[in-house]
C-alpha cells in the first residue's frame, strides 16, 4: 500500500504528541519532589549546644490523627540550611517513634526559593501538608487559599494553650478575618546593638536604658572618626516593613488598619516628616552614619567589619554576629531601642508554620504541628540551639539561655512585652506598597528628595493599592 | 533503484525523506511546542485574566491592558527608561563593535590573543559581571572614580545617583561588544580583497575604501547586529536585578524588571503577561521598521546580481 505523509499531517501529529505531553506534564504529581539539601548560606548559624534527644510532649488531650490504623505520610517543607537540618531530622525521628502511624518526609528549600516554589506547588495542587511561611508571605497566601484555618484545632486543643502562651503581636501576621491560619515559631523585634570594643577604646559608657534618640545621636557623634569609624549604622534605607521603627517614636503611623484590614496609608503626617528628616540628618548633616557608598565599599558592611559603634539589631541576627562579626562573640551586646519625642516603639517580624489546603491528612498534620510548636518542641528546635527567638512565652527562656544570645538578651524580651509592633504592610498587596515606600524613602536618605515630597508620593501611589483590600 | 526499493515498502522516496526530516527535527519541535509554544499560548490567554498562580485565573477581558496604559505610572516610567537605554546603548555598542572589529581585522602578530581578550567578557556569567561592575562603580573605592581622580575629576555616585545610574548601565553594556565584534569580524573577512585592490588602482584613500567598500559590504552584518542588539537591549534584566533593582527611585526601572516584579514578586501573572505582549508588539513594530529602513542603507550583493540578471 502506498502512503505519503504530508508535512501538514506530520506537523499535526507532532502538535498532538506535544500537546499530550504538555497536558501530562500539567497533571498534579503525587508528591512534591524533595530538593537536595541547599548550600549553607553566608549567615547560616551552626546550631550550638544541640540537645541530644527530642522532647516528649505530654500526650494528654492530643487530638488523635484520624488515620484509622493506616500509616500516613506527611510532607513537610522547611527552609533550614544544611547545618540545621540534623536538628529537624532528630525531631522528626522522635516524633515518628511516638507516632508509628505517621511518617515524615521533609523537603528543604532555600529561603528565597521557598517563596517562589510554594505558589507553583499551589498551582499544581501539590502543596505539602505543613509548610514554613515567612510573615511577609502569609497574608497573600492565606487570601489565595493556600492554607487551612487552624481554628477548629486551636479551639479544641486546650493543652496547646493558644493564644495565651504566645506573644500577642506576632499572631496578627497569621490572622485573616478573625481566624488563624498559621502559628509563629520565631518572632523578634529590632533593637539597638553595640560594639563593646569601640565603646571601651573611646572610654564612653555603653548605651543606657531609657535612652532617647538625641542621646543616641550624641553617642554616635562621640564615636565617629570620619572615613574610618561611624557611630551608627541602620538608617531607614530600603526599610522594608520596618519603617515604624524609625518614624514611630515621633508619634506617627505608617499604615491605616481597620479590623485587621490594611485600608490605606497614614504616612503623610508632619510627625513622620520630622522623623525622616532627623534620620537623614544623621547621614548628611551630622555625618555619623556610613553613606550607601561606604556601606557598599566594605565587605559585609561596616557593622560586621567592626567599624560601627551601634546598629539596629534583630534577634535573628545574633548567630550571624557571633559567627561573622569582626568584634567577636562576647564583644557585642544589645540595649533597648531609643525613645522618640512621643513614645518608644519598634517593628518586629517572624515566621511560622501552617497546614495547607492540599493536605490529605490535616488531623495528622495538626498532631505534628502541635508537638513541633509546643513548649518542648520550640525549646528543642530553636530555643536551646539559639536558632531563633521563639514565639511561646514559656519557651523564651531557653533562647535567652542559649549560647547565641547576647549578655543583655532581656531587652529583646522587654521589647516584645512592652513596645514592639508587627511591621506593616503585610496584606496581599504589601509587596507593591513596600516597593513604593522603599523607592521614596531611599531618595530621602540619599538626599535626593525632601521627606515631605516623599511621604506625599507614597500616599498618592500606595493608597489606591491598599484600597484593593476593601474589595473582598 | 532507491526509489524502487522505497516503493516496494509502500513509501515514495520523497515521503521517506520527509519522515526522516521530521524525525530529525522532532526533538526540537516537541521541545519548542512544550516549553516555548505552550507558554506563549498560555501567556496570551493569561493576559486577559487575573491570576495569582495560587488561585484560579479569572477572566477580565482587556482590563490588564487598559490598566497598564491608562492607570500605571510605573509602566510608562519603565518604558521610557528602557527606550532611553536602548536608544543610547545600541548605537554606541554597534559603533564601538565596528571599530573594535576593524582593529581586530589588522594583520599583526598576536592578533588572535587580542581577539580572545575582547571576546572573553561575552562568555562571562552575567551575574558575576554585574557584581564586578558594582565594585567598579563604587563612588568611594571603585576603579572608575579612582581613574577619574587621577586626571583631576571627582567621579559621580554612579549607581547610587539617579542622574548617573542609567548612564552607568549603558557604559557597562559596552563591556559586551566582543560578541558583536566576532560577527562583524567574520563579515569583514568575507569582503573580497579584489574590491580594495581595484579601489586602490582608482586612487582611493583609506577613508574612501572604508566608506565605499567596507561599510556597504558590511551593511548586512551591521543590520543583523543592530536588530539583534535592539531586541536584546529591550530585554535588559540581569544587570538591573543584581545592581540596582530599579533604583535609585525609579532611575533604572526597566520594562522587563517591572514585568518580573509583577509576575514573581506581586504574583500578578495576568498583568505581567499583558506587559510581555505589549513588549512583543513594540519589538515587532520596531523590527519591521528596521527592515523597512534597511532597504535604504543595506547593500545585498546577491540581491543586486539577481536584479541585474536579464
Amino acid at each position: 500500500m502506498y502512503y505519503a505523509l504530508s508535512r501538514r499531517r506530520l506537523i499535526g501529529l507532532s502538535v498532538a504528541t506535544a500537546g499530550g505531553l504538555l497536558l501530562a506534564s500539567c497533571a498534579p504529581a503525587a508528591a512534591p519532589t524533595p530538593t537536595p539539601a541547599p548550600a549553607k548560606p553566608a549567615e547560616a548559624p551552626k546550631p550550638a549546644a544541640q540537645p541530644k534527644a527530642a522532647p516528649t510532649p505530654t500526650p494528654a488531650a492530643q487530638p488523635a490523627a484520624k488515620t484509622e490504623g493506616q500509616v500516613v505520610e506527611l510532607q513537610m517543607a522547611f527552609t533550614w540550611e544544611a547545618a540545621f537540618q540534623p536538628v529537624q531530622e532528630e525531631f522528626n525521628k522522635k516524633f515518628m517513634e511516638r507516632h508509628p502511624n505517621i511518617r515524615i518526609k521533609s523537603t528543604y528549600n532555600t529561603w528565597a526559593d521557598h517563596n517562589r516554589i510554594v505558589p507553583t506547588w499551589a498551582a499544581a495542587k501539590t502543596l505539602p501538608d505543613v509548610i514554613y511561611v515567612h510573615g511577609a508571605y502569609i497574608q497573600p497566601w492565606i487570601k489565595l487559599g493556600a492554607f487551612r484555618s487552624l481554628e477548629p484545632y486551636l479551639k479544641q486543643d486546650r493543652e496547646f494553650d493558644f493564644p495565651n502562651d504566645f506573644w500577642p503581636e506576632p499572631l496578627k501576621l497569621y490572622r485573616y478575618k478573625g481566624e488563624h491560619y498559621a502559628i509563629p515559631y520565631d518572632h523578634g523585634p529590632l533593637i539597638l546593638g553595640y560594639n563593646k570594643k569601640i565603646f571601651d577604646e573611646a572610654k564612653v559608657p555603653y548605651p543606657k536604658e531609657n535612652m532617647t534618640f538625641e542621646e543616641l545621636l550624641d553617642l554616635a557623634r562621640r564615636l565617629t572618626k570620619p572615613g574610618q569609624q561611624w557611630g551608627f549604622q541602620g538608617l531607614p534605607i530600603s526599610p522594608n516593613v520596618f519603617l515604624i521603627t524609625w518614624t514611630g517614636g515621633w508619634g506617627g503611623e505608617v499604615i491605616k488598619v481597620e479590623n485587621d484590614v490594611e485600608v490605606g496609608t497614614l504616612i503623610n503626617d508632619p510627625r513622620n516628616i520630622e522623623a525622616l528628616e532627623w534620620w537623614a540628618a544623621m547621614l548628611h548633616k551630622h555625618k555619623v552614619a556610613p553613606s550607601p557608598a561606604e556601606m557598599q565599599a566594605i565587605q559585609g558592611g561596616p557593622w560586621l567589619a567592626g567599624r560601627v559603634a551601634m546598629a539596629t539589631t534583630a534577634s535573628w541576627n545574633t548567630p550571624t554576629y557571633n559567627k561573622f562579626g569582626a568584634f567577636g562573640k562576647g564583644n557585642w551586646d544589645v540595649a533597648p531601642w531609643p525613645k522618640g519625642p512621643a513614645r518608644q516603639i519598634t517593628g518586629s517580624f517572624g515566621s511560622g508554620f501552617g497546614i495547607t489546603r492540599d493536605s490529605k491528612y490535616p488531623d495528622a498534620a495538626w498532631t505534628y504541628l502541635r508537638e513541633y510548636l509546643s513548649k518542648e518542641g520550640q525549646e528543642f528546635m530553636w530555643g536551646r540551639t539559639g536558632r531563633g527567638s521563639v514565639s511561646r512565652k514559656s519557651a523564651y527562656q531557653s533562647w535567652m539561655d542559649s549560647p547565641e544570645a547576647p549578655p543583655s538578651v532581656k531587652y529583646f524580651k522587654e521589647a516584645m512585652e512592652k513596645y514592639a509592633v508587627i511591621g506593616r504592610p503585610i496584606s496581599a498587596v504589601a509587596n507593591r506598597v513596600i516597593d513604593i515606600i522603599n523607592r521614596e524613602i531611599d531618595q530621602v536618605m540619599n538626599g535626593q528628595k525632601s521627606a515631605k515630597d516623599a511621604v506625599a508620593e507614597i500616599q498618592r501611589q500606595a493608597d489606591p493599592i491598599l484600597a484593593e483590600n476593601l474589595k473582598e | 533503484m532507491e526509489g524502487q526499493r522505497a516503493r516496494r515498502r509502500g513509501l515514495s522516496l520523497s515521503a521517506r525523506e520527509e519522515i526522516e526530516f521530521f524525525l530529525a527535527i522532532s526533538p526540537w519541535l516537541i521541545g519548542f511546542l512544550l516549553f516555548t509554544g505552550g507558554p506563549i499560548l498560555a501567556s496570551i490567554l493569561l493576559s486577559f485574566t487575573e491570576w495569582s498562580v495560587i488561585d484560579v485565573p479569572r477572566l477580565v477581558g482587556l482590563k490588564n491592558y487598559l490598566d497598564l496604559i491608562t492607570n500605571d505610572q510605573l509602566f510608562w516610567i519603565a518604558l521610557v527608561n528602557t527606550i532611553y537605554y536602548v536608544g543610547v546603548s545600541v548605537p554606541l555598542g554597534v559603533i564601538l563593535s565596528i571599530l573594535v572589529a576593524l582593529l581586530m581585522n589588522q594583520k599583526v602578530p598576536g592578533i588572535a590573543v587580542f581577539r580572545t581578550i575582547y571576546y572573553l567578557p561575552s562568555v562571562t556569567s552575567g551575574v558575576a559581571v554585574a557584581i564586578l561592575w558594582i565594585w567598579i562603580f563604587n563612588p568611594e573605592v571603585g576603579l572608575l572614580n579612582a581613574l577619574l581622580k587621577m586626571v583631576g575629576i571627582k567621579g559621580p555616585g554612579w549607581l547610587l545617583d539617579p542622574a548617573w545610574a542609567m548612564p552607568a548601565l549603558i557604559l557597562m553594556s559596552l563591556w559586551n561588544v566582543g560578541g558583536n565584534m566576532v560577527v562583524l569580524l567574520a563579515g569583514l573577512q568575507g569582503i573580497p580583497e579584489h574590491l580594495y585592490e581595484a579601489a586602490r588602482i582608482d586612487g582611493a584613500n583609506r577613508w574612501q575604501e572604508f566608506r565605499h567598500i567596507t561599510l556597504p559590504m558590511l551593511s548586512p552584518v551591521i543590520f543583523f547586529v543592530l536588530v539583534v542588539s535592539t531586541i536584546a537591549a529591550f530585554q535588559i534584566f540581569t544587570n538591573v536585578y543584581v545592581m540596582t533593582r530599579g533604583g535609585p527611585g525609579t532611575a533604572t526601572l526597566v520594562y522587563v524588571f517591572y514585568l518580573y516584579q509583577n509576575a514573581f514578586e506581586y504574583l500578578r501573572m495576568g498583568y505581567a503577561s499583558a506587559m510581555a505582549w505589549i513588549l512583543f508588539l513594540i519589538i515587532l513594530g520596531l523590527t519591521i521598521l528596521q527592515f523597512w529602513a534597511s532597504r535604504r542603507w543595506v547593500y545585498y550583493e546577491a540581491g543586486l546580481r539577481e536584479v541585474r540578471r536579464p
